[in-house]
């Protein structure tokens, strides 16, 4: 059976994506920092990127990603 | 983290009591400098036998082992927080990965910005951001 949830606007699936690895990587190696100081390193990642994306839409995108790769 | 820090006082010799163990909790999980007397409030909602005599004891060891950092800050007491080894990062925008570094020169122009300011420099952040440079043929 497939999950037939849509991916949320904005956000991007990480099989989309070459960046997922290194975004996953940048907040996963600053763990032991605060959420917010690896939030916003993966964030910088992502959108060197996509430097398309508007802010909100990369924070929704790595956020997503986060979640559903379980780095925390 | 706090197993880190629990490595670092047995290696450097002191005995991990339960409450010892209990006063580094605190530190660790502290995000201010707390005092003795806060450093002891914290600790009694943990264990409640902790005496404010154990914990002024086992904050005075660890300032003499290196392993936490006792401040002044002209407040008439002393503020502790955890010596960790201090660091900055550099993360690589292309492939994600993080180099942690410290720099002497860095530390220097920081407290010199800060004085230059009309501050004594108590805490900060920095991170780096930047691609490899590609190798001249």
């Amino acid at each position: 059976m497939t999950c037939n949830i849509p991916v949320q606007e904005g956000v991007r699936k990480p099989a989309d994506c070459k960046c997922y690895s290194a975004v996953m990587r940048t907040y996963g190696a600053l763990r032991d920092e605060p959420h917010i100081v690896a939030m916003d390193a993966a964030i910088r990642v992502y959108r060197y990127h996509h430097p398309e994306d508007n802010k909100q839409d990369a924070h929704l995108t790595v956020e997503r990603w986060l979640a559903d790769g379980h780095v925390h | 983290m706090f197993k880190e820090l629990q490595q670092k006082c047995s290696a450097a010799g002191l005995k991990m009591t339960g409450q010892r163990k209990v006063i580094l909790q605190v530190l660790e999980e502290a995000e201010d400098h707390p005092s003795v007397e806060v450093v002891y409030e914290r600790a009694k909602e943990i264990d409640s036998s902790i005496s404010i005599a154990t914990v002024y004891r086992t904050l005075n060891l660890l300032d003499e082992l290196d392993l936490v950092i006792k401040h002044e800050f002209q407040e008439g007491y002393s503020r502790y927080e955890v010596n960790w080894d201090h660091h900055h990062h550099l993360v690589d925008l292309e492939t994600g990965e993080v180099i942690e570094f410290q720099n002497e020169e860095l530390e220097r122009i920081k407290h010199k910005i800060a004085e230059d300011l009309g501050y004594d420099l108590v805490d900060h952040r920095l991170e780096l951001y930047g691609k490899k440079l590609k190798k001249k043929k």
